[in-house]
């Protein structure tokens, strides 16, 4: 339903967007590709603002409908933890849709949702 | 991914600091993701860092349409930011992300060749503030970003990591 459905990079992330009964729950199974410090193996950064900003596009394409698509303006993400080298799930939330515009919160975890590891901030220009 | 074993010789001529071998070792060690965006350094002192990198194909996150994911962009800028307070506390030290605010000003194709220049502007305590960009070849600007790092007070990580593979 996404144009990114068999994207190169939702590959390259093992990017899954599963739908539950409270929304979407979206993951990535990291591998050794996509550390940062190999030391305490723990995820790249720039790995984790990608994901969540691809959750952040589906969420968008969900809520909106296929046809909308949006072109992010730019991403704040709060790093909470170290991320480590297991499956990574997110949630994205639409904190308001405009005309123009819309922004959505994104909140990850790996263990358990009460631990969060990330959080993202998106601002995201519709492109209609 | 050829030519990687020199990168990190240059502008270390006269007598390579320590915490140049920390980000030598990140280079050549086979760094899978650095050597995906074809990272390579051009210039590392206090003052800012720039390494060139080349936009993956794996990037590509639209049917039809060279486009590529902007979170590459992220990729980079965090990773020259963390280079940024090497160079600029001039300790191997462990450093860990706080967090990467970035701004996408233009959109880029796969295959498009970037440079990204970001210096570490303070060091409060442990908390180290970044700022950079990257441009394409033509000077055009692609993204800005600031980043916080929090740099751990022991932190004899990286120091063991140069030492124990040597290069």
């Amino acid at each position: 339903m996404t144009r990114f459905a068999n994207s190169p990079l939702r590959h390259w992330l093992r990017f899954e967007a599963e739908e539950a009964e409270n929304g979407y729950l979206y993951s990535i199974t990291p591998d050794e590709a996509h550390i940062g410090n190999p030391l305490i193996k723990a995820l790249h950064g720039g790995v984790v603002s990608t994901f969540l900003e691809l959750a952040a596009l589906h969420e968008l394409r969900c809520t909106l409908g296929s046809d909308a698509d949006g072109e992010a303006i730019n991403i704040n993400v709060d790093y909470l933890k170290s991320v480590r080298l297991s499956p990574l799930f997110a949630r994205a939330r639409i904190a308001k849709t405009g005309r123009r515009l819309v922004f959505i919160d994104c909140i990850a975890w790996q263990d358990n949702d009460g631990s969060p590891v990330a959080k993202a901030a998106c601002s995201i220009a519709l492109l209609r | 991914m050829s030519g990687r074993q020199h990168q990190m010789s240059l502008k270390n001529k006269g007598g390579a600091p320590p915490w140049a071998d920390v980000m030598k070792s990140y280079f050549s060690e086979g760094h899978q993701l650095f050597a995906a965006l074809q990272m390579e350094p051009s210039k590392i002192d206090k003052d800012g860092v720039s390494v060139f990198a080349t936009i993956p194909d794996f990037f590509s996150y639209k049917d039809g349409d060279g486009s590529a994911h902007p979170g590459a962009y992220t990729i980079i800028l965090d990773t020259v930011f963390g280079f940024s307070v090497f160079a600029k506390i001039q300790q191997p030290k462990a450093i860990a992300t706080i967090n990467l605010k970035t701004d996408y000003l233009r959109p880029i194709e796969i295959g498009s060749k970037v440079i990204c220049s970001a210096e570490c502007h303070a060091v409060n305590g442990n908390i180290a503030r970044t700022r950079g960009d990257i441009f394409d070849y033509d000077g055009r600007p692609l993204a800005s970003a600031t980043g916080a790092f929090m740099i751990a007070s022991g932190g004899p990580d990286f120091a063991r990591l140069a030492k124990g593979r040597p290069t």
